[in-house]
């Protein structure tokens, strides 16, 4: 790409930049506490944030950056199943309004940060524990990385950095320099800094959203000669295509999947898949432990859904960018921004690439504070210092979280990009696999606590090695090409391979835990109560002000 | 483990009275429609009837999007009615 700068977008996106490193910094005293050197402070913004926050906070770390540029990427290279986000987002909602709330009680009055300290307390398994924590952080690394690349593919296109040709420097300076930035008050303000900056990130996005919704179909004469030119688009590649598609060389281009593509199963799947595994990453989980009760919860299952709204007409702006002529070159990840440099006055266009940008930011600071936290908890706290004090873990995950966001700098910047995307890919075929360990321990305590480590593993062996024998399409020795592979058992149907490893994982966690109870296996000491898990805002042990942690994780498993 | 379950935690949960039977049914029905519905894609997988122009695939599930939060700000109700009936408060 040889791009003019267009000062006029580059000062409008400056402004915005400036406006929210302001208030990240400021964000150290906002909702003042007295002190922020605790997890609960730091890494929780204080567990006191009430629905309107929330809703901020948790839609901005749910719809990243990333997704803003990647679902209209998938529909504007013409993949039938591009808009399985809509339906994914619908979904979760309802799963979530059922079991978060009881995830929510009972860490809320054990003082749990993460998914795993939760699983900790439960089996009395620190294996179990550790395998939980190494997953979310490993499937959070990768998915850190992927919101820099949002930041990056909006910094190409305005002209500054990136670009093929540019030297070293010129290319990763203005990313670094974003980053370093965010790094610098995330580790000051802690979670309180994402959730000041989420309110500018929503506001440019609907924003954006609507006013492009509105005005560029209008401008290409309504959403039916824009759905007729992406029709004939697709026809013409189908045909001109018609023997390398017939021979695996190319794929056939969609706007969705009809009964006849056989792509059914695999929108539904991933769907499904998708929208199991979005509440177990640890991003998602720190930011509902931040929220003051359950029903902030609840009522935010209700709310949160505006978002899917809003995802769903970005999505959309896929198949606009096509009928409008947008050329991507070889990377349909520029469509978005690429349309909106083209179709908006520049001042305009430079709110929307702030709004970008800045949608990269809040998720990537709240990814690195759950990274961290992790860290911390279920690693530093468990084998390293189990007497570590509250301000000692604070320090641990300030240190952490700069820690992990350089790291997804150097990925990105050393790296090939393919490299994150695969990555992100198994993330979330590995994150689905701590569900059983997660979602059943909420339940029952049935199950045994190897019986769902063993599970894991299969889950995370069986998804890991289906993922990397799946080819590009036209590059037979290539991997990691598809989330999708044929699903077992049927006559070669397509579907998500993390749904597929799950199924795997639960039979596995059936199987082993009637053997290991039948062998009177170990299966430790359960540190919850019933009633825990019905705890709210206002019984004893549960509140915003409430004492600090009180230690009922980590230690030693006793056998 | 620092902290094992004390006394010290016992019974500081309210009392809530379990959620009958009749009303666990309908919150399974108000939460489950929204799981199933965009799931089940043969429902949808067609061009017509188009909506100013989009076609019926894509507006009909942008149409599940509200109803999906409209089932479950009702189960929300629900649950909250139940509690504050059986709380304290």
């Amino acid at each position: 790409m040889n791009n003019d700068i267009d000062v006029v977008a580059l000062i409008v996106f400056l402004f915005f930049f400036g406006l929210v490193t302001v208030l990240g910094f400021i964000a150290a005293r906002w909702r003042k506490a007295e002190t922020l050197d605790s997890l609960d402070e730091w890494g929780l913004g204080g567990r006191g944030f009430g629905t309107f926050i929330g809703w901020f906070l948790i839609g901005g770390d749910l719809y990243t950056a990333y997704t803003f540029i990647a679902v209209p990427a998938l529909l504007y290279a013409g993949s039938a199943i591009g808009f399985f986000a809509v339906p994914y987002t619908i979904i979760v909602y309802p799963i979530i309004f059922v079991f978060l709330p009881r995830l929510w009680s009972v860490s809320h009055r054990h003082g749990y940060v993460t998914p795993a300290d939760f699983v900790q307390g439960r089996y009395d398994s620190r294996g179990l524990s550790l395998a939980v924590a190494a997953t979310g952080f490993l499937a959070t690394m990768p998915y850190i990385a992927l919101q820099l690349i949002g930041i990056q593919v909006v910094l190409e296109v305005m002209g500054i950095g990136g670009g093929e040709d540019a030297g070293f420097i010129e290319k990763d300076l203005p990313l670094f320099v974003a980053f370093a930035v965010l790094a610098a008050y995330t580790y000051s303000s802690g979670l309180r800094a994402p959730a000041l900056i989420a309110f500018v990130k929503d506001a440019l996005i609907y924003l954006v959203i609507i006013v492009a919704i509105i005005y560029l179909p209008a401008q290409l004469g309504g959403w039916g000669d824009v759905f007729d030119s992406v029709g004939q688009s697709f026809d013409t590649f189908n045909t001109e295509n018609e023997d390398a598609i017939a021979a695996g060389d190319a794929a056939g281009k969609a706007t969705f999947p009809t009964a006849e593509s056989g792509a059914q199963w695999a929108y539904a799947s991933l769907a499904l898949g998708s929208a199991l595994a979005l509440f177990m990453y640890p991003h998602s989980i720190t930011a509902v432990l931040s929220t003051r009760s359950r029903n902030v919860i609840r009522r935010n299952a209700a709310l949160l859904p505006a978002y899917s709204f809003l995802l769903g007409l970005l999505a959309l702006l896929g198949f606009v960018a096509l009928a409008a002529g947008v050329d991507v070159g070889d990377n349909p990840q520029r469509a978005i921004p690429l349309l909106f440099e083209q179709e908006f006055p520049g001042w305009f266009a430079g709110v929307a690439f702030a709004a970008v940008a800045i949608g990269a930011l809040v998720p990537a600071a709240i990814m690195s504070i759950a990274a961290a936290n992790l860290w911390t908890r279920n690693i530093y706290r468990a084998f390293i210092n189990p007497d570590a004090t509250p301000a000692q873990e604070a320090r641990q995950s300030k240190v952490m979280s700069l820690m992990v966001k350089f790291g997804a700098l150097l990925f990105v910047i050393l790296l090939p990009l393919d490299y994150a995307i695969d990555l992100q890919l198994l993330g979330g075929v590995w994150i689905l696999q701590t569900l059983p360990a997660i979602v059943f321990g909420l339940y029952t305590r049935w199950f045994h606590r190897w019986a769902l480590l063993a599970g894991w593993l299969a889950g995370m062996a069986y998804g890991t090695w289906t993922a990397y024998e799946q080819p590009q399409v036209g590059d037979p020795d290539s991997h990691f090409g598809s989330p999708l592979a044929p699903i077992p058992l049927t006559d070669e149907k397509l579907g998500y391979i993390g749904l597929t490893a799950i199924v795997l994982n639960l039979l596995v966690v059936v199987v082993l835990t009637f053997i290991f109870r039948a062998a009177k296996v170990p299966e430790g000491v359960d540190g919850t109560r019933q009633d825990d898990y019905r705890a709210d805002e206002g019984d004893v042990g549960v509140g915003a002000t409430d004492e600090q942690a009180t230690g009922s994780v980590g230690g030693t498993a006793r056998q | 483990m620092s902290n094992p379950p004390s006394e010290r935690q016992h019974g500081r949960t309210r009392q809530r009275p379990p959620i009958p039977t009749g009303t666990k049914l309908l919150l399974a029905v108000l939460l489950a429609v929204p799981v199933v519905l965009p799931l089940w894609i043969p429902l949808y997988d067609r061009e017509t009837p188009e909506l100013g122009g989009i076609p019926f695939f894509f507006w009909f599930q942008f149409a599940l999007i509200p109803v999906a939060a409209l089932l479950t700000w009702t189960a929300f109700v629900l649950v909250v009615r139940h509690e504050n009936r059986g709380g304290e408060r």
